[in-house]
């Protein structure tokens, strides 16, 4: 009984810190070193999607593991997924702006920024690796 | 028997039976979403859609979205076909600043084919973060929600004010458009200037016409914040055609010349070829800390007779909580009715034609005034159920946005009744 309370503990201490401490990244290439909030909603609500020395950027989201989206848009923007969707629906459907591109899993964002010095993403701290620069960080 | 791809593809969207073809859309639909697995970077297949059941308590005005459609529910009827409708789009990112987009569109139409099923068929080219170019078929952008007001899941209601949008059929304009946009001072500003011609469709519970407007120009200026937005915009075009029932109308008034000395006059109300157009609109959105409230105020005017100036607009209070949004709206909607005063030396002999010159004069004479009550939940992220009031309150001779079965008949004032529900989604 007392393993089953301490697994249990454990697992929540593990999806706490999953869901809590994500990080916003780059390419350690990419001439960024910081992002403030409203640079980041601009960039991932299709505002204006630009580094801030204006170079086009590449905003990726995760389509797997919805708590880590949902995570970082409700710290973002404070709107659940489906006001998120509803909001991307207008723009992209509208033909004005595209919605970040969407990748199945943070293995996929991590490989994709290793390989796009141009691509931001946000991930999960511990995934972190060394050819990954943090530009913002989200404690929940 | 031979069969080419376009045949095979539009038999699947013909309107044999209503039935049928829905099934039919379910299995296409069905079979694309695997396609969508196959979506990449450079290839992005997504789709939007509204499944809506509408049911109106009026016998005499038969509701319709907007003012092509040729059919809608009736006394006590429910209607699936007015409001559903089923979106495809193709993204395709050419190269890091060129795209191609192409977006096909069915709804309860009376005839499909590629032109009216390709609302999206655009290049859009994107040199810097600021400049944005596109050239083909883009949505048209004379309203705060004209460009989607298709999109169902876009918004919290289960449709667009019909007094604002019901008038304007066309959803696409055919040329090109710049945008300028920037940010200063945390807002985000946006210029888009835009030309091109485009086709307004628009029929009466019989029959069915359409005019092209060319030389379409129009500029939007927009300033936003993720909390507010505010909006104008001004659009100018120039109809380019008669239509066949005005012409026939205009021939039987010369016809009855003798009869009708101010005939010329009455002959030069009916011409649409030259008139002017003129679109503005003024809107925004504040989201407060409990509610959203969202309005927006327009103008359509022209140098036609037929089209005698009309002013519309909306007012929505919606309040979300947790999964649920619960929403008013109040839209208007009020035109300057012709009034026939010509002198005629014999009235009871010319009296159908008058009628009929009365009615077609006032084939945009739309005046009314709606509330409406409704809910929204939050089924999926991408998936949301609706249903809606709408209370409308139609003037005498006012009802242009609905569809009458005698068309000469009478047109009382009266109050219709609307209740809707409906699933929109996205994929």
């Amino acid at each position: 009984m007392t393993r089953r309370l301490v697994f249990l503990l454990f697992a929540l201490t593990l999806s706490s810190t999953y869901a809590g401490e994500l990080l916003v990244v780059v390419h350690k290439s990419n001439p960024t070193n910081e992002l403030n909030k409203t640079q980041l909603i601009d960039l991932y609500m299709g505002k204006y999607v630009a580094f801030p020395n204006g170079e086009i950027a590449k905003p990726i989201d995760i389509a797997q593991g919805e708590d880590v989206k949902q995570v970082f848009y409700k710290h973002l923007v404070g709107l659940s997924l489906a006001r998120v969707n509803a909001y991307w629906s207008r723009l992209r459907f509208s033909g004005r702006v595209q919605p970040p591109l969407e990748l199945e899993t943070e293995q996929q964002v991590i490989d994709y920024l290793a390989s796009h010095h141009n691509a931001i993403g946000y991930i999960s701290e511990r995934n972190l690796t060394k050819n990954l620069k943090v530009v913002y960080r989200i404690h929940e | 028997m031979t069969c080419s791809k376009e045949t095979v593809f539009y038999s699947l969207f013909t309107p044999i039976n209503n039935r049928e073809r829905y099934v039919k859309l379910l299995i296409f639909l069905i079979f694309l979403f695997p396609l969508g697995l196959y979506a990449n970077e450079s290839f992005r297949l997504s789709g939007f859609g509204n499944v809506a059941a509408v049911t109106n308590d009026s016998s005499l005005y038969g509701f319709r979205n907007d003012m092509a459609q040729i059919d809608g529910p009736f006394d006590g009827d429910t209607d699936v076909e007015v409001l559903s409708n089923l979106g495809l789009q193709l993204d395709v990112s050419l190269s890091e600043h060129l795209d191609w987009v192409a977006q096909l569109h069915f709804s309860g139409q009376r005839e499909h084919n590629w032109d009216r099923n390709t609302r999206l068929f655009f290049l859009k080219y994107k040199p810097t973060v600021n400049w944005e170019f596109r050239i083909g078929r883009t949505a048209i952008d004379l309203f705060q929600l004209s460009d989607y007001r298709d999109i169902d899941i876009a918004y919290p209601w289960v449709k667009v004010p019909t007094e604002v949008y019901g008038v304007i059929s066309n959803r696409s304009i055919d040329g090109g458009d710049v945008t300028y946009s920037d940010n200063w001072q945390g807002i985000h500003l946006e210029s888009k200037v835009f030309a091109g011609s485009s086709e307004n469709e628009f029929s009466s519970y019989d029959y069915s016409e359409s005019t092209n407007i060319r030389d379409i120009m129009g500029v939007r200026l927009t300033a936003s914040t993720l909390d507010w937005t505010l909006s104008l915009r001004h659009s100018v075009g120039t109809i380019d055609n008669d239509t066949p029932s005005n012409l026939q109308l205009a021939s039987q008034i010369q016809q009855a010349a003798p009869l009708w000395p101010n005939y010329q006059q009455a002959m030069n109300n009916l011409v649409l070829k030259g008139a002017s157009l003129k679109y503005t609109s003024v809107g925004g959105q504040y989201q407060f800390p409990l509610v959203t409230v969202m309005a927006e105020f327009n103008q359509i005017d022209s140098s036609a007779a037929m089209i005698n100036g009309v002013n519309n607009g909306y007012v929505s209070i919606s309040y979300p909580i947790e999964k649920n949004t619960f929403y008013f709206i109040g839209s208007y909607s009020d035109a300057k009715r012709y009034e026939f005063s010509d002198s005629v030396l014999d009235p009871v002999t010319l009296e159908p034609l008058i009628a009929a010159y009365q009615q077609t004069l006032d084939f945009f004479n739309i005046d009314q005034k709606t509330l409406s009550l409704g809910w929204n939940y939050e089924w999926s992220s991408n998936i949301a159920i609706g249903v809606q009031w709408d209370n409308t309150k139609i003037s005498e001779n006012g009802g242009a946005l609905w569809l009458v079965k005698d068309y000469f008949g009478a047109r009382a004032q009266e109050t219709v009744n609307l209740v809707i529900v409906s699933v929109s989604f996205s994929f």
